[in-house]
């Protein structure tokens, strides 16, 4: 594993959507993540692969904002999502 | 000793309940009435019995006491609190906490914990001509339909007073009303969930739109069983929140809630007057 990589969503991974809302239920635990839009996109583009610098990248570009205006964001929901073991190294 | 028995379906839960006194067999059956089924001899059914004693009246589930008081109107809260536990424990079909009242085919749903006045707005609401649901759960089917769930209502004795129930015990701390007592019982065929309303007692905002998105967890986390199917429950929950309106009310009396109640059924804005 290299240093820095975020890990891909666990299998099973149940998302549904309501408005700008998306409820993540882990198959496992049965616990339940509710994510605004700049966290959904970050769970998203974790599919993805790549490090917390290449995702806040992605999402500036697709958001039109400063990379620095949400990396911190971008790093607490990579965080959460390992946290509560929605990620698999 | 003659046993008085009548059987009782709690949302698929049999009970069996016997007493050899007429005025209990006469009282719980007016308390479980939307409940009522033919007698049978359905082994599995629960055994619920009231008897008397020389030391007093006792409850008996399962032929083990549960309660005594000196008399059986005393025996009442806990008989119909264990009957709840036990229906709302054994249900499948998704279940939050919650005071539910109708009109036609469409039911609002007042979601939230205990304490939060549910039983008092529902009773309101029935009072002022709606139909009763429950004053506890919303049962959802698989399609979203709702499954009735008309228990006794528990009122303190002052507002059972203010809402023009007669008590038959003025000095008990809660006052357990039938139904059929309190007014008219929902008994269509088909009830959709229309408005889900957040009870703010203590609120002077009124009605104001709730967002769709915060009706998910609300119900969620007020459901009893939400862990038994966690991805239909949200399913569930989420198909709530697009097809029905969301709402807070904040308000201080119980008609408030009928008065908005009655906003929300007729789709206009009314004076107490008119409930």
């Amino acid at each position: 594993v290299t240093v820095g990589l975020v890990g891909r969503p666990v299998d099973g991974v149940d998302v549904t959507i309501v408005d700008d809302r998306a409820f993540l239920l882990h198959p496992d635990t049965a616990r339940v993540l509710v994510l605004n839009p700049t966290a959904y996109a970050v769970w998203q583009a974790c599919a993805g692969g790549g490090d917390v610098e290449e995702i806040t990248r992605d999402l500036a570009d697709v958001f039109e904002v400063a990379a620095v205006d949400i990396r911190d964001e971008v790093e607490a929901a990579v965080a959460e999502f390992a946290d509560q073991g929605f990620l698999r190294q | 000793v003659t046993q008085l028995l009548s059987s009782f379906d709690l949302l698929g839960l049999p009970v069996l309940f016997g007493t050899a006194d007429p005025a209990v067999a006469d009282a719980v059956l007016e308390l479980f009435d939307p409940f009522r089924t033919t007698v049978s001899t359905d082994l599995s059914a629960l055994d619920v019995q009231v008897v008397s004693g020389t030391q007093g009246w006792t409850l008996e589930i399962g032929r083990w006491p549960m309660a005594s008081a000196a008399s059986w109107h005393q025996l009442l809260p806990p008989l119909i609190t264990e009957l709840n536990q036990r229906c709302v424990g054994a249900l499948r079909d998704f279940a939050v906490h919650a005071g539910v009242v109708a009109h036609a085919d469409e039911a609002i749903a007042f979601p939230g914990e205990s304490g939060l006045g549910k039983s008092t707005a529902v009773a309101a609401c029935v009072r002022a001509g709606y139909d009763y649901v429950s004053d506890e759960a919303l049962v959802l089917e698989s399609d979203a339909q709702v499954r009735p769930y008309p228990r006794p209502v528990s009122l303190v004795p002052r507002m059972a007073t203010q809402l023009g129930l007669s008590i038959r015990e003025p000095d008990a701390d809660e006052v357990m009303v039938a139904p059929g007592e309190l007014g008219s019982v929902w008994s269509g065929s088909r009830l959709a969930v229309a408005h889900v309303v957040m009870l703010d007692r203590g609120g002077s905002e009124g009605l104001v739109a709730l967002p769709r998105a915060d009706v998910v967890p609300l119900l969620l986390r007020n459901s009893f069983n939400h862990f038994l199917d966690p991805a239909a429950s949200i399913r569930l929950a989420a198909h709530l929140a697009r097809t029905a309106t969301c709402w807070r009310l904040g308000y201080s009396e119980p008609a408030e809630v009928a008065v908005a109640v009655t906003e929300l059924f007729d789709g206009r804005s009314v004076s107490a007057d008119e409930v």
